[in-house]
């Protein structure tokens, strides 16, 4: 038995988060512990939203200082490089990247860059911060879209891009019968329900919300029970309630708020129809978990939505520009609402193949740090 | 020695046990007896006992086990050896008890059925058994004074689950297994996982010295204990030993000790603890086997114990061997002795190397010199405990200059010095933390530097160290017993039971090899508890004074335990940093992750 990678990973949030890479962070960090390649993780969260609940993977250090403001992030970035011995720095996130590359140059070890989506898609202000990208060894990324992107700008071979998609529990999310206290609380019954869940946030208007709710008078007239169930909340939710307003479909639209991550599977069993016709979407797990739910699903073909979606082998792609061929896929799923089925072409995104996914990128990076140490002694 | 497991639905209207689980248990655990195997069940299905046999006496197939006595109301299930079985005999068939076998076995059915709980006060020797009493529909379990031999159970609903070792039982029984927030901590803070707990939640240790009987449909209860080991050295008064009352007890205890119907081995170091009981072994007119381990990395230092046992083998007239190991033989065995190891340990490689040779001596039996350095002050512990405790006097622990050096020793860990030197302070106050201190693998402030805070604020919780460590040495304390006694009792119930007696058994077991300790006999900490409270406790001169013929070398070695190279094997060196016992915890931390 080798000895193990100890791994330093500075990354936006984790446990205590929410979002779709909160959510990604998390499963990294569980299979960083379930990895026979590594020995031990010390994560510094940049943010930690809410109360972390349970126990944390046996094999990691969650420093909580890390979160408490800038300074302290770059003080235990310098504490962490100082004291402890890492091979290897995992950055998380782009906008962390310069941190992370003073921590790598200074344990003088490789680092590892993962990018989301939107972030990677576009080359920083800075150049400063731009030829850091240059130092990067290994580039993880969610999709293949998000992959060519960053590496048009950067220049980083696409061909060593390591693509990871995100993940599902597919032993939680699965088909069930409606829940009738939500029926109830949302005003949902005898009702045909499309569904997006989503941070309304200001700066993520690539969601697809304004896209279905635009639609929404056509459908209404063929569907007059159709209402749109909008889970999740943020900045953006005033204007969209004035929208709904404005386009007087204000009985159809119903507003979930943010829910807790134990009330997902519920709610997308509520729905008919899940639909995101998004533009800014790095991946989409969002897409994946309502498909495992059995929910016929519609999502973006210009984003990493399509990658989520297998090309459309898990839903439908539409262009979300064009309002056709939005309408014409709803009014598909709504008049034949058939049986719900789940594809197994989802076991690709199930947590195993995660895991092999990582526990592959991981022994590639394992067996670079030990030239390394070879030619180091040498 | 061997393998136990059963289980017993004691609860009402429990279902019957699932014998397949037993029988499972019994494969799992069958390194610890390869000599047989069986399996008994009630009528009612709802008491199933297993057993993994080690034939050493008694080897017929009456000796068989689970064993019945002949009136067929009791049944047992036992892992260990009584060495005074033959005294017990006679005294047995004198009150006109019928024994069929000429096994322990059946002695020790006879001397519970005939004395109840008492009846435990009168064995000598190491074990663990579970017995049946079919007419007050009674299951006992029961565990050794000092716990030289393991009982792990898991409680369930309505069921009780035990077994030899804890990993069958956490891939077997029907209950959650998640892991031990303690037993995590504590393998971090001790280098092993400490009693009561064990690596898996829902799976326990049965406490050293303790009894406990489950009546069908009554509630479960709790162990009592019978015998603790603390109490033994909280005997008063406090008194020198007399001459030759040494040599007395240990020829006592090292006869009982060589009890067998087949050849038992000695391991035999250059150490005085091995080879004043091989000394002792020749003056019963044991026919001896002696085998050194004995590493090529050593040769022609002065750390090579070879030619030295050798010497003293000659000069005992011993058969003996000396087997050679060699550092790429280490490589290709690693990862078997990863294999074997029960619970997360950061030792006993020492006892695994040595079983294996043994076992390919063809020894099944052997006497280890395990325990000498507890009860005669062997370890550094013993003066560097007090000088800890007197510079924390000077230098307590709230006052400025307490305050002041630690943390200047924070700031600035002296290069190349241990990471615990800061702790030097903070664990100068109490003889407890000072013990903790001084055999600690990370200091509880440390912790948080390998676990999260999660893990580290439930484990230490769950742990209550410094309060477990004060209940072993309350007895001392209420009878004025010594520090040199506190700390023999401390260094007895916790570093020993936890790290070395554990380690030996399942290190023996995997070889097939049951390892004797002469030192750790209740009978022997009797005698010796008084005079070890005294002004003048037994040390190690005294113990080589016991035995003729221990050459001067051997007699004058400084070194304690059997030395070997594992330690710079293990550490590996990645970049410029040698990574040390922490280095080595973390690899066997990150195999017992990844088991489950």
């Amino acid at each position: 038995m080798n000895d193990g990678l100890r791994l330093a990973v500075l990354l936006t949030d984790a446990f205590g988060g929410f979002g779709g890479i909160s959510k990604f962070n998390c499963d990294l960090l569980d299979a960083f512990n379930a990895s026979a390649q590594v020995e031990h993780v010390t994560v510094l969260p940049r943010l930690i939203p809410d109360k972390i609940c349970g126990l944390l993977p046996e094999s990691m250090v969650y420093d909580r200082m890390a979160s408490r403001g800038k300074i302290s992030y770059m003080r235990r970035v310098l504490s962490h490089s100082f004291r402890d011995s890492i091979d290897v720095v995992v950055c998380g996130h782009a906008n962390l990247l310069a941190a992370a590359w003073l921590m790598s140059r200074l344990r003088h070890t490789k680092l590892i860059l993962i990018i989301h989506g939107i972030e990677a898609w576009q080359p920083p202000r800075s150049k400063v911060l731009a030829s850091l990208f240059q130092s990067v060894d290994f580039v993880v990324s969610v999709s293949r879209l998000t992959a060519e992107r960053f590496s048009s700008w950067s220049k980083f071979p696409l061909e060593k891009c390591i693509i990871q998609p995100n993940c599902v529990d597919l032993t939680r999310f699965e088909s069930a019968p409606p829940d009738e206290q939500l029926i109830e609380r949302y005003g949902l019954k005898g009702c045909k329900v499309l569904m997006t869940l989503g941070r309304l946030a200001l700066k993520e208007r690539y969601k697809g919300f304004d896209e279905v709710m635009d639609v929404l008078p056509s459908l209404i007239p063929r569907f007059p029970n159709l209402k749109y169930l909008i889970v999740g909340d943020g900045q953006d939710r005033q204007r969209l309630e004035e929208k709904a307003k404005v386009l007087s479909i204000g009985d159809h639209v119903v507003f979930a708020g943010k829910i807790p991550e134990s009330d997902k599977v519920a709610h997308y069993n509520l729905a008919d129809a899940y639909v995101m016709p998004s533009s800014g979407e790095g991946f989409g797990i969002v897409l994946i978990e309502a498909a495992a739910c059995g929910v016929p699903v519609i999502g973006s073909i210009v984003d990493g939505s399509r990658e989520a979606l297998l090309n459309g082998e898990l839903g439908q792609l539409v262009h979300p520009a064009d309002v056709d061929a939005l309408v014409k896929a709803i009014v598909g799923i709504l008049s034949h609402p058939g049986e719900r089925r789940r594809s197994p072409l989802l076991d690709t995104f199930s947590i195993g193949s995660f895991q092999g996914r990582v526990d592959h990128w991981l022994k590639l990076v394992s067996q670079d740090v030990v030239e390394q140490s070879v030619l180091a002694h040498a | 020695m061997c393998g136990i497991a059963g289980a017993f639905s004691y609860f009402r209207n429990a279902a019957p046990v699932d014998g397949n689980i037993i029988a499972r248990l019994n494969d799992l655990q069958k390194h610890r007896g390869p000599d047989g195997e069986g399996l008994w069940s009630s009528d009612d299905g709802k008491v199933v006992l297993g057993h993994r046999r080690l034939a050493i006496i008694d080897t017929a197939p009456s000796g068989a086990q689970p064993m019945t006595d002949a009136s067929g109301r009791w049944v047992i299930t036992f892992n260990g050896e009584i060495y005074n079985y033959a005294a017990l005999r006679s005294e047995l068939e004198q009150l006109g008890c019928i024994l069929r076998t000429r096994s322990d076995t059946e002695v020790l059915i006879q001397v519970i059925a005939t004395w109840g709980e008492q009846g435990l006060l009168k064995l000598r020797g190491m074990f663990a058994f579970a017995l049946w009493d079919n007419l007050e529909r009674e299951l006992w379990l029961a565990r050794d004074p000092y716990g030289i031999k393991p009982l792990y159970v898991a409680q369930g609903a309505d069921t009780i689950w035990f077994a030899s070792q804890a990993r069958p039982l956490s891939v077997s029984v029907p209950i959650r297994t998640t892991r031990s927030a303690a037993a995590l901590v504590g393998f971090y803070l001790w280098g092993h996982v400490p009693e009561p707990f064990s690596w898996w939640e829902g799976i326990r240790m049965f406490p050293a010295g303790h009894v406990q009987r489950i009546k069908a449909g009554a509630s479960i209860g709790k162990p009592h204990g019978y015998k603790l080991i603390e109490d033994a050295y909280a005997q008063q008064p406090s008194r020198a030993l007399l001459p030759g009352e040494l040599h007395d007890l240990l020829f006592d205890v090292v006869r009982h000790h060589l009890v067998s119907d087949i050849p038992v081995g000695i391991f035999l170091s250059a150490g005085i603890d091995s080879n004043v009981i091989a000394a002792l072994a020749a003056e019963t007119g044991a026919r001896l086997r002696t085998i050194t381990v004995a590493f090529d990395e050593y040769l022609g230092t002065s750390n090579d114990e070879g030619p030295l046992a050798e010497a003293a083998a000659k000069a005992l007239g011993s058969d003996h061997v000396t087997v050679r190991v060699k550092r790429d033989e280490f490589d290709t065995l690693l990862d078997d002795f990863m294999a074997a190891m029960d619970q997360p340990s950061i030792d006993g490689l020492n006892t695994y190397l040595v079983s294996r040779v043994a076992a390919q001596q063809g020894l099944k039996v052997a006497l280890s010199g395990l325990g000498g350095d507890e009860l005669f002050g062997g370890y550094p512990s013993f003066w560097q405990i007090p000088m800890l405790l007197r510079m924390g006097r000077l230098m307590p622990n709230g006052g400025p200059v307490g305050r002041g050096m630690q943390n200047l020793l924070r700031v600035f860990p002296a290069m190349g010095s241990s990471p615990k030197l800061a702790g030097f302070i903070s664990h100068s106050g109490s003889l407890e933390r000072a013990y903790l201190l001084r055999r600690a693998l990370y200091l509880e402030g440390e912790l948080e530097t390998v676990l999260d805070q999660t893990w580290v604020s439930a484990g230490l919780e769950e742990l209550d160290t410094a309060a477990m460590l004060r209940q072993t040495i309350k007895p001392l304390l209420a009878t004025g017993g010594s520090l040199h006694a506190q700390i023999s009792a401390l260094e007895s119930c916790w570093y020993m039971r936890n790290q070395l007696l554990r380690d030996t058994d399942w290190a023996g077991m995997a070889h097939g090899v049951e390892v004797r300790v002469p030192f750790v006999s209740q009978h022997l900490i009797d005698g010796l508890g008084p005079a070890i409270s005294s002004s003048r406790p037994p040390s190690k001169s005294d113990l080589a004074s016991c035995a003729t013929g221990i050459p001067s070398e051997i007699r004058l070695r400084s070194k304690t335990g059997f030395t070997t190279p594992v330690r710079s094997w293990i550490a590996k060196v990645r970049g410029s940093e040698p990574r040390g016992l922490r280095g080595w915890a973390a690899r066997i931390h990150r195999r017992f992750r990844l088991i489950d």
